[in-house]
């Protein structure tokens, strides 16, 4: 009889812990208001002066999707970057030509960073699109093959004048002026409103109607989220604080072989004579350029990789650098199971292993659904009209 | 920003370094002029005060200026190096603090960028005629 009505009496409470609201209380609430509004403006690149160009934007659509900067034809941006897979080619690591070592992050949302590459190697878009062009093993291009390519085609000619006056006086001027027009198309992909925005603004404004609208599931998940210390790192509307941090992946991609992450990217960053502070930039004595000048080595910085943006994450599968988890459901499990002994060497001190309950970790990866619109745009701008 | 402690003028952990102490017997006994108005954040110790205004005020993820004034009980002070640290995560900014005089007194410090929200400890390493010396405040920013 006893144990019949602490059943009941225990049923019940489920069943009032699955109904009630959740709660959020003002702490929590300051914090997630820190995830909006979205969508936010894209900063300004002085560093590219075509950066809001039109005609630049749709010259770099158009070289986005140009197969011919390619050493044979058959590789352009968009094959690692496909529109149809949320601008990833959603493999593990990415291969064209040769296999890389790493996943294929998605270039939505990219312009609002401040470093891009999981290492931070490139310190602006154009920087990093120059990257892939030049290497054997992605587009396997050239700079003179950019200027044949540009020069070659009247309607790419066109734009190109339109965008920056008078021809290239280089190869690499060329190959340059191709990086920044693609920079400025790619800068202009924001992710759209999701779910998660819709909510955040109703508790910005006290509007419980149109909270309510937000599936239970995702608000004990967003709880869970900022309650666990997730906007540490996953911070601000982009949910990325744009900088580089180890959470425990195992960083040697192949027997014998190790990624050093950020420790790299400083390298490569302070030897690319394409970055912010060299000759090609727009603006070397800025602001934005002193992010660079600035930008120090830490004795952390080996085995940090950059925190990636949570947005649209449900449709940018496999996850981590490595492209190790197939599922948001195993990117959680991680935080859940953490490695502790590999952390407590290079990685962040205040990270524990979460020992998250199935339930939890649902309503976790509830949440970060949430964090996906219905529906991507194209992000195919009108035809610019001047040129054919 | 939010202050973490009791107080703002009693730094908790200003790191006094007393092997030059011989030093300060060498000082001019008078204590130098300085104008420290319009710096609302204070931060003293025995032998200096220091006072800044972040512009804008301190937050997660963008680059701040500081204007910082910097007194010596004895003689003059020289502001030599800002940088922040989070204590409970081990690590400090990922960025180096750009420093300039700009007079009497007062220096100019660019590129202060925390990237986590949580408790930081700012650093102020000024030189006075006592020696160097560490002045901290801790903050907590969202
Ligand atoms: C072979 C596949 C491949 C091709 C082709 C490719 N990318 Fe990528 N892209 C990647 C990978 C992998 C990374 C991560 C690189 C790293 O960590 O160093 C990346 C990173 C990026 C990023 C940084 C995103 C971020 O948030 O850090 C941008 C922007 C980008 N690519 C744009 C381009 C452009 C523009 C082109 C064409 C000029 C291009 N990519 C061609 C695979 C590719
Ligand atoms: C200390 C900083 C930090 C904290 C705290 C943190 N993350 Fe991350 N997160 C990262 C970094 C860095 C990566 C990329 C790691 C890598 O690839 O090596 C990442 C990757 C991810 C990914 C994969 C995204 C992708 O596109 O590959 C997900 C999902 C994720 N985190 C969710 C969470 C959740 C949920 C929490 C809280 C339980 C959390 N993170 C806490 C820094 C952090």
């Amino acid at each position: 009889m006893r144990a019949a009505l602490a059943g009941l009496i225990a049923a019940l409470l489920a069943a009032a812990a699955v109904a009630a609201p959740v709660r959020f209380d003002e702490a929590e609430t300051r914090r997630i208001l820190r995830h909006g509004p979205w969508p936010p403006a894209v900063p300004a690149d002085p560093s590219n002066r075509v950066a809001e160009n039109p005609a630049a934007i749709e010259l770099g659509r158009r070289l986005f999707f140009d197969k011919r900067l390619s050493a044979d034809g058959t590789v352009a941006c968009a094959t690692c970057h496909a529109p149809a897979l949320a601008w990833t080619d959603g493999k593990p690591r990415a291969a064209t030509y040769q296999p890389l070592h790493r996943n294929t992050p998605t270039v939505l949302n990219a312009g609002l960073g401040r470093w891009f590459g999981w290492d931070g190697g490139a310190d602006s878009l154009w920087a990093q699109s120059i990257r892939p062009i030049l290497s054997p093993q992605e587009m396997g291009g050239s700079a003179a093959q950019t200027a044949r390519r540009v020069a070659g085609d009247p309607a790419l000619t066109c734009l190109a004048r339109a965008s920056f006056g008078a021809p290239a006086e280089s190869d690499e001027a060329a190959l340059v002026r191709a990086a920044k027009a693609i920079a400025a198309f790619v800068a202009t992909m924001v992710s759209p409103r999701t779910p998660f925005d819709a909510f955040r603004d109703a508790l910005a404004e006290g509007d419980a109607k149109a909270m309510a609208r937000y599936p239970q599931a995702a608000q004990r998940g967003l709880k869970l989220f900022v309650g666990k210390g997730c906007p540490d790192c996953h911070f601000g509307p982009a949910f990325t604080n744009g900088e580089f941090h180890d959470v425990g992946v195992p960083h040697m991609p192949a027997p014998g072989m190790v990624d050093f992450g950020r420790h790299g990217g400083l390298k490569i960053l302070a030897a690319d004579r394409f970055n912010r502070l060299g000759p090609w930039s727009d603006d070397a004595e800025g602001e934005a350029a002193a992010l660079t000048r600035r930008v120090r080595a830490t004795h952390t910085d080996f085995g940090r990789f950059k925190v990636p943006s949570l947005r649209e994450a449900a449709r940018t599968a496999p996850y981590m650098h490595d492209g190790r988890y197939a599922s948001l459901r195993d990117a959680v499990r991680h935080y859940s199971e953490l490695d502790m002994n590999r952390l407590h060497v290079h990685g962040e001190q205040l990270l524990r292993p979460l020992r998250l309950k199935g339930s939890e970790i649902d309503d976790l990866v509830a949440f970060l659904e949430s964090l996906s619109a219905p529906k991507l745009p194209e992000f195919a701008p009108a035809r610019y009209s001047a040129c054919p | 920003m939010r202050k973490r402690c009791c107080s703002a003028s009693v730094p908790r952990r200003a790191e006094l370094r007393i092997v030059v102490l011989a030093l300060a017997v060498l000082s001019p006994a008078a204590a130098v002029a300085c104008d420290l108005a319009g710096l609302p954040q204070r931060i003293e110790s025995a032998t200096a005060t220091l006072a800044y205004r972040a512009e804008p005020a301190l937050t997660v993820g963008v680059p701040h200026v500081l204007e910082i004034g910097a007194c010596a009980r004895n003689g003059s002070a020289r502001l030599v190096a800002v940088d922040a640290f989070m204590p409970a995560h081990g690590h400090g900014t990922n960025y180096r603090t750009e420093i300039a005089a700009t007079g009497s007194g007062r220096f100019r410090a660019e590129g202060l960028l925390l990237h986590m929200p949580g408790a930081w400890e700012l650093r102020f390493d000024v030189e006075t005629p006592a020696g160097r010396e560490r002045l901290v405040q801790e903050i907590e920013v969202e």
